[in-house]
């Protein structure tokens, strides 16, 4: 009879094992660990193997080195991409809602325009931003056509006196750093510098006064409700007309024609109109301009969503292939570490060295590659958003979650792909690892 | 059959088998039964393929066998699992294999440590030890080289130091003179030799070399996985 001799190392083997068992064994095997006498064991085990690992480690410098990189460097694409999505979307959400408004109606301009297509994404998406209020205004170009959007202007890197830095929508000399308005007029400055202005919103109540030869807004008389520009963004012409009183503005009301034909608040003229019907509104654009189709806010914002999906699930795509390439990378290089050193762990238990501490010292080697893989990605990525962010036009919103979600995602990419030599070193026996090779 | 008796008997192996389960099965140990003494230097020894590799794996406890037991210091092979044998290995027994078998990523003083590492020993002890063990196969001048900066009679010695890291009760040296010229080769055996009477280290020496022979305080024969032989050397 043979005999059977014990071992409460290696379990009974069957040929078959079904994948949520597959699946659920590492699973199972990290909740046992979590005993506090195997965390001792982990513990003095990982002092232990620590110069074994170590070396392996800087006698392999190439391939570590190599492995290392690629996890930088996918981090890094991950963080790069994940930042600007985050700071495109911030924008394009509203989730700063500085300047609350509420559309009464948008346009959407139809085309066969090729050349307006980015018109168009651009005009969905700044009347989905209006929807919510993030930095809109109203485009009005008294009477003969009305858009409610965004001005075209760019994101530059910007600091407030008072040291608050973000992202400033730069258009006409206004700056509207992260989301927030001026808070007094030191922080406005136009080109030239030619006025001061208070920070107004809409619905304030102001005036004009003359004052020293320069206009002084105060908040009495009129009220705003939003501001327009001198160029329609999406005409790509000057439409900034003054009306006159008396003038037929359909809808609107004018409450006071303005003094002269400037800008008294950068980023647009004041708009001293209010549509108190915007079905009116939507129905005097149509019948003006039928190529021009009156929209409800909600549908522009539906419109944007769809635009901005499209834009970033190429993105995402590639992320997300590039992450699975560097996983395979790890699980290859892994894999090609054990195999070379298996004659190594043949020794280690040769000399008695236990077979968890053998798995311990395997996931020992992949962490500490993960670790200076997610060391060396965490501050390129920092570095490069921080760089791009502050000189670039391009926004980008790096958030601790962010590289959190990196670094642990790498870990776990070394510590799964750990997981198959580590379990192969810990189940093989000593004779198999020095002298047989058909051990895959 | 049991080839020797006494009181100083070191290790024991009892109606021991193992089939390795090729094609028919292959019968390399052969209900062999056998006694290492205490302070012995015993060579197994006979033809190629005659199974005195797997018994040695067998005495290391590297490898179980099929059926029959294993002992050493009285301690049963079988009531120990995987991690029982490997504590058995780290303090009882030192290997000295035909290929060395040295990490290739470390120096001959850290070679010569790493068993002691494995109990735990203070690394002052261990450096203190290694010099000393290097010093005592001649490699003090050796000692930071990297096995691959070294030739096969100085990584044998390398291996040989390592084997007595923590004094274990026996060397089981497998083909240690296989892979060496005559000069090494006897330059390795006397260095078993040496040590065997300085130290009264336990040697199991397994060689198909005849000049082994010479060596040996007991030889063992083998033929066909079982004991041909018991010769007084």
């Amino acid at each position: 009879m043979r005999k059977r001799n014990g071992s409460d190392d290696s379990p009974e083997k069957s040929d078959f094992v079904s994948a949520p068992e597959m699946l659920l064994r590492p699973v199972v095997r990290l909740a046992k660990t979590w005993t506090r006498e195997n965390l001792q064991f982990v513990g003095s085990t990982w002092n232990k193997m620590m110069p074994y690992s170590l070396k392996s480690i800087r006698h392999r410098k190439w391939r570590s080195g190599m492995l290392a990189t690629s996890v930088a460097v996918t981090i890094v694409v991950f963080v790069l991409f994940t930042s600007f999505y985050n700071a495109t979307e911030t924008a394009f959400r509203g989730e700063v809602q500085e300047v609350p408004m509420v559309a009464d109606v948008a346009a959407y301009f139809p085309s066969g325009w090729s050349a307006e297509e980015v018109h168009r994404f651009n005009f969905a998406r700044d009347a989905a931003a209006f929807d919510v209020g993030y930095r809109a205004k109203i485009y009005s170009s008294f009477g003969y056509e009305f858009v409610i959007g965004l001005d075209e202007g760019a994101f530059e890197p910007r600091s407030y006196p008072d040291g608050q830095r973000g992202d400033a929508h730069v258009t006409e000399g206004i700056e509207l750093i992260s989301g927030r308005w001026p808070q007094d007029s030191s922080e406005v400055v136009l080109p030239g510098g030619e006025a001061d202005y208070l920070p107004v919103q809409t619905g304030d109540e102001f005036g004009i006064q003359w004052i020293d030869g320069e206009h002084r807004l105060m908040k009495q008389e009129y009220e705003i409700v939003g501001f327009f520009a001198v160029e329609d963004p999406l005409l790509d012409q000057p439409i900034t007309r003054l009306p006159e009183e008396g003038q037929d503005l359909g809808p609107f009301t004018l409450l006071q024609a303005p003094q002269e034909e400037r800008h008294i608040r950068p980023g647009g003229n004041l708009a001293l109109f209010r549509s108190g019907n915007p079905q009116a509104v939507a129905r005097w654009i149509q019948e003006r301009h039928p190529e021009v189709q009156a929209i409800t806010p909600m549908r522009g914002q539906e419109m944007a969503s769809g635009l901005f999906w499209q834009v970033f699930s190429g993105g995402r795509l590639v992320v997300l292939l590039v992450m699975v390439f560097s996983a395979l990378g790890v699980l290859n290089v892994l894999l090609l570490n054990f195999l070379e050193r298996r004659r190594d762990m043949g020794i280690f238990k040769a000399e008695g060295t236990l077979n968890n501490e053998v798995r311990i010292m395997l996931m020992q080697e992949g962490f500490l590659m993960a670790v200076f893989g997610v060391t060396a990605g965490v501050v390129i990525s920092w570095i490069l958003v921080t760089v791009l962010d502050a000189y670039t036009l391009t926004p980008y919103l790096l958030s601790p979650i962010t590289l959190l979600i990196a670094a642990v995602a790498a870990i776990s990419v070394f510590y799964l792909g750990a997981l198959v030599p580590a379990g192969m070193a810990q189940r093989m026996t000593v004779n198999e690892l020095l002298y047989r090779r058909n051990i895959v | 059959m049991s080839e020797t008796d006494g009181n100083d008997v070191i290790m024991t192996a009892e109606k021991v088998s193992k089939i390795f389960l090729v094609g028919a099965g292959v019968r390399a140990v052969d209900d062999l039964s056998m006694q290492v003494r205490e302070e012995e230097f015993l060579l197994v020894t006979g033809p190629s393929g005659c199974g005195k590799s797997t018994l040695l794996s067998l005495l290391g406890g590297l490898d179980r066998p099929t059926y029959g037991e294993v002992t050493l210091r009285q301690q049963k092979y079988s009531d120990l699992n995987e991690n029982g044998l490997a504590q058995l290995r780290r303090t009882e027994i030192g290997f000295v294999f035909q290929f060395f078998n040295l990490l290739n990523d470390l120096t001959a003083k850290e070679n010569v440590q790493l068993p002691m590492r494995l109990i735990g020993k203070e690394l002052d002890f261990m450096q203190e030890r290694s010099e000393m063990l290097l010093s005592q196969v001649g490699l003090q001048d050796r000692m930071d080289h990297y096995p691959f900066e070294l030739s096969g009679g100085e990584q044998q010695r390398v291996a040989v130091a390592r084997a007595l890291a923590n004094e274990p009760a026996v060397v089981l040296a497998d083909e240690p003179t296989g892979n060496l010229d005559s000069r090494n080769s006897a330059e390795v055996m006397n260095m078993f030799t040496r040590l065997n009477r300085e130290t009264g280290q336990t040697f199991v020496v397994v060689s198909h070399d005849e000049t082994a022979i010479d060596y040996a305080s007991r030889i063992l024969h083998m033929r066909d996985g079982a004991i041909e032989k018991v010769e007084e050397g």
